[in-house]
C-alpha cells in the first residue's frame, strides 16, 4: 500500500520533471552577458592605464607599425572575458525554462527554471499574477526580441522576468497567462497579430507631451535660475569672500537641477508614444522612446489611483493620472502613468472608467478650522471625500493632488497626533496599503472627523473584503462598454 | 472635555482597553542601560588610562558620564509613561493597537486583513515571561506590533486572531 503511493508519488515528481520546458531565445546569453563584457572592457582599460600612449597603435596599425604586444594583451584578455562571459551565459541559459502547467484542479501555475550552480525552481500561481508586462529595452527591441514581466504582489524579488523571447511567443505568452489570470479560459480570441488588435482608448502625441513636461518643470527652472543669478549678484556685490559662501549655494542647486533635467527627460522618455489600449479585462498600457514597455492592468488590482494636477497645467486644464498596482516597482516615484497628460474631464472620465469613482462629484469634507494653524497656505486645499466604494483626498495648492483608494484594497487604518496637533485638537489618518502603493494620508483632521473617518474607514475596509468575489472586484467589463468612452489626445 | 474627546479617537472608552505587563520597563531599563552604560564606562576607562598622557581626558570622561547619566535618569522617569501608554483592544471584527504619547497613533487592523501573526521574545523577555505579538498585513506600513504581552496572554492573543483571521476572508 505505501510503497504503491510512494511510487505513484515518484511517478507524478517524475512526470513533473519531465514537464517540457520552454527555453528562452538562444541570443538571451549575448544580450544578457555584453554588460559584463563592456565592464571587463572597462576594467583592461583601468589595468593599460599606465600604457595608454600606446593606444596609439590604433593609429599606428594603420601605418603598418603595430606593437605586438600590447595588441595581443589587450586583445587576449578581452576574449579570455568575453568567452568565459558567453560559456557562464550560455550553461545558465541551458538549464533555463519555463512552462505553463495546469493540475487537477484546473489552477495553472508557471514553472520556472533557472540557475545553473543554485537552481532555482519557481511555481508563480497565475491567478497571483498581478500584472503581465512586455517590455523591450533597446537593444533586445533591435533583435527582435523581448522581455515578460509577471509582477507578483510580493514586489519586485517574486516577480518573473523571461528574458528574452521573441517578439511574437512574447505577445502569445502574454495572453495565454491573462488567459488564466482572468479566471478560467475566456473564448479563444487566439489572433494572429502580435500586439493584439485591442481598442485605442486614448493616443497621446509626443510633442504635446513634451510640451506638458516642460511645462510642468519651468516653474522649478525658474526657481533654480533665480537661485543662481541671486547668488552671483551677492558675489559680485559683495565680493570674492561671499563667493566662496555662494558657491556653496551653487552646487545642490545644480546637483537638485541635474536630478530634475534627469527625471524629466526619464519620464518623457518612458511616456513617449503613449497609448492607452483597452482589453478584456482591464487596460494596457503602451509607451516608450528607446525601450517600450507594455503593461497590461486588470481592473480589480488596482490599488490606488492619483491625479495629479502641476500649478501651470491647471490654467490650460490639463491633468496626469498615476497608478499604483501591487508589487510594482519601489525605485523613486511611485506607480505607473496611467495617462501622462490629458483634459482634466477626459482624465475624470478615464479614472471613472477605470475605478468607477466620479471624483469630480465627492463630497469633499474640509479639515478642521484649526488646521490653518498648521498648514496656513494648503488647509483650504485639504478635503477628503467617502464614495460608494472608495475614499478620495485632495490636497495642494500648488501642485494639486487627488488620491483615491478602494476600500477593498485598505490593509490598515492609522490615526497619528502629535503634540502640536493635540494642541490644537487635530488628527491625521492614513490608511495602509499593499507595497508599491503610496501611502494613503489626511492631514489634519478635526477630532471628532478624525474618529468618524477611522470608524467608517475600517468598517468600509471590511466590509468591502466581504463582498462577493473576495477581491472586491466591482467592476464588470461590460460596464466599460456602456460607459461613453472618452477620445482623447 | 479635552481628554473626552482625545479618548473618543484615540482610546474609546466604550471598549476593554488591555495594557501591556509591567515587565516591559524592567526590558526597555535594561535594554536603555546596556546601551547606555557600555559606551559611558568605556569612556570613563578611556579617560582614566589616556590621564597618564601628557592631555588629561579626565574632564571630558567625566563630563561624558554625568551628562548620560542625567540622560539615563531621565529616560528611566518616561519609560513607565511610554509603556503604559501601549494598549490594545479586540473588536468584533477588528484590532486596535494604541500607543505613544508625545506622538499618539491609533492602528486599527481588520482580522481579515491579517497574513501572519507573529509571537516573539529575546532572551531578556523570556526571562521575564513576555512576549512580542506582532500582525503582518501585506502593507509594510502597518505598525500593530503590542510587546510585553505575558506569555500565556501572548499565545492565547495569537490563536484568537488566527481563529478570526481564519473566520475572515483572507488573500490580497
Amino acid at each position: 500500500m505505501s510503497t504503491a503511493r510512494a511510487e505513484a508519488e515518484d511517478g507524478i515528481a517524475a512526470a513533473r520533471d519531465a514537464t517540457e520546458l520552454t527555453r528562452l531565445h538562444p541570443l538571451t546569453p549575448v544580450l544578457r552577458s555584453w554588460r559584463l563584457i563592456g565592464g571587463a572592457g572597462a576594467i583592461g582599460f583601468g589595468v593599460f592605464r599606465d600604457e595608454i600612449d600606446k593606444l596609439r597603435w590604433v593609429w599606428r596599425a594603420l601605418h603598418g607599425e603595430v606593437e605586438f604586444t600590447v595588441l595581443m594583451q589587450g586583445a587576449g584578455v578581452l576574449l579570455v572575458v568575453a568567452l568565459v562571459a558567453l560559456t557562464a551565459g550560455w550553461l545558465s541559459w541551458r538549464v533555463t525554462g519555463y512552462a505553463i502547467v495546469t493540475d487537477a484542479t484546473g489552477t495553472s501555475t508557471l514553472r520556472y527554471h533557472r540557475g545553473f550552480f543554485v537552481k532555482q525552481r519557481r511555481q508563480v500561481r497565475l491567478n497571483r499574477v498581478q500584472s503581465v508586462d512586455v517590455n523591450q529595452p533597446l537593444v533586445p527591441r533591435l533583435c527582435g526580441l523581448a522581455a515578460v514581466q509577471l509582477d507578483m504582489a510580493a514586489g519586485e524579488d517574486a516577480s518573473v522576468n523571461l528574458a528574452y523571447v521573441r517578439r511574437r511567443d512574447a505577445w502569445s505568452l502574454r495572453e495565454e497567462i491573462l488567459r488564466h489570470t482572468a479566471g478560467g479560459p475566456s473564448p479563444a480570441t487566439a489572433s494572429a497579430t502580435e500586439p493584439p488588435l485591442d481598442t485605442v482608448v486614448a493616443q497621446i502625441s509626443t510633442p504635446h507631451l513634451v510640451k506638458a513636461n516642460l511645462l510642468d518643470g519651468v516653474v522649478a527652472w525658474v526657481i533654480a535660475v533665480l537661485w543662481l543669478v541671486g547668488l552671483v549678484v551677492v558675489a559680485v556685490v559683495w565680493g570674492a569672500g561671499a563667493l566662496l559662501a555662494a558657491l556653496s549655494g551653487i552646487v545642490p542647486v545644480s546637483i537638485a537641477i541635474f536630478a530634475q533635467t534627469r527625471r524629466q527627460v526619464l519620464s518623457m522618455m518612458r511616456d513617449a508614444n503613449f497609448t492607452l489600449f483597452r482589453t478584456p479585462a482591464g487596460i494596457r498600457v503602451s509607451s516608450g522612446l528607446t525601450s517600450t514597455i507594455n503593461r497590461t492592468i486588470d481592473f480589480d488590482r488596482i490599488q490606488g489611483i492619483r491625479l495629479l494636477e502641476p500649478y501651470l497645467w491647471r490654467r490650460f486644464g490639463w491633468a496626469r493620472v498615476m497608478v499604483d498596482i501591487a508589487g510594482g516597482k519601489g525605485d523613486g516615484e511611485q506607480g505607473a502613468s496611467l495617462m501622462p497628460v490629458a483634459d482634466r474631464a477626459h482624465a475624470l472620465a478615464l479614472i471613472a472608467q477605470v475605478s468607477g469613482a466620479h471624483l469630480d462629484e465627492a463630497p469633499y469634507v474640509a479639515p478642521g478650522e484649526q488646521a490653518r494653524k498648521l498648514d496656513p497656505l494648503g488647509w483650504r486645499y485639504l478635503g477628503v471625500g467617502l464614495l460608494e466604494d472608495g475614499v478620495v483626498r485632495r490636497q495642494g495648492r500648488w501642485r494639486r493632488s487627488t488620491s483615491y483608494v478602494p476600500y477593498a484594497r485598505v490593509q490598515s487604518v492609522t490615526a497619528q497626533q502629535g503634540w502640536l496637533q493635540r494642541r490644537w485638537q487635530l488628527a491625521t489618518v492614513h490608511l495602509d496599503l499593499p507595497t508599491g502603493a503610496e501611502r494613503w494620508t489626511a492631514q489634519h483632521r478635526g477630532f471628532t472627523d478624525a474618529a468618524g473617518l477611522v470608524q467608517e474607514l475600517g468598517r468600509q475596509a471590511r466590509e468591502h473584503r466581504l463582498l462577493p468575489g473576495g477581491r472586491g472586484a466591482r467592476r464588470e467589463v461590460e460596464d466599460i462598454g456602456r460607459t461613453p468612452e472618452a477620445q482623447l489626445g | 472635555m479635552r481628554d473626552l474627546t482625545a479618548d473618543a479617537l484615540f482610546m474609546d472608552p466604550s471598549l476593554e482597553w488591555s495594557r501591556v505587563s509591567p515587565k516591559l520597563v524592567t526590558e526597555r531599563r535594561l535594554a536603555w542601560s546596556v546601551l547606555l552604560l557600555v559606551p559611558v564606562g568605556l569612556l570613563v576607562l578611556g579617560g582614566v588610562l589616556g590621564g597618564t598622557g601628557t592631555a588629561s581626558l579626565w574632564p571630558f570622561a567625566l563630563a561624558a558620564a554625568v551628562v548620560s547619566a542625567a540622560l539615563a535618569a531621565g529616560w528611566f522617569l518616561v519609560i513607565p509613561r511610554a509603556v503604559a501608554s501601549w494598549r490594545y483592544a479586540e473588536r468584533e471584527q477588528d484590532l486596535l493597537v494604541r500607543r505613544g504619547r508625545l506622538i499618539r497613533r491609533l492602528t486599527v487592523v481588520p482580522y481579515g486583513r491579517m497574513q501572519v501573526i507573529e509571537v516573539s521574545a529575546n532572551p531578556v523577555s523570556q526571562r521575564l515571561g513576555i512576549a512580542t505579538v506582532t500582525l503582518v498585513t501585506a502593507s509594510a506600513n502597518t505598525d500593530a506590533r503590542i510587546p510585553g504581552v505575558p506569555e500565556d496572554t501572548a499565545h492565547a492573543l495569537r490563536d484568537r486572531l488566527a481563529a478570526k483571521g481564519e473566520a475572515s476572508a483572507a488573500g490580497l
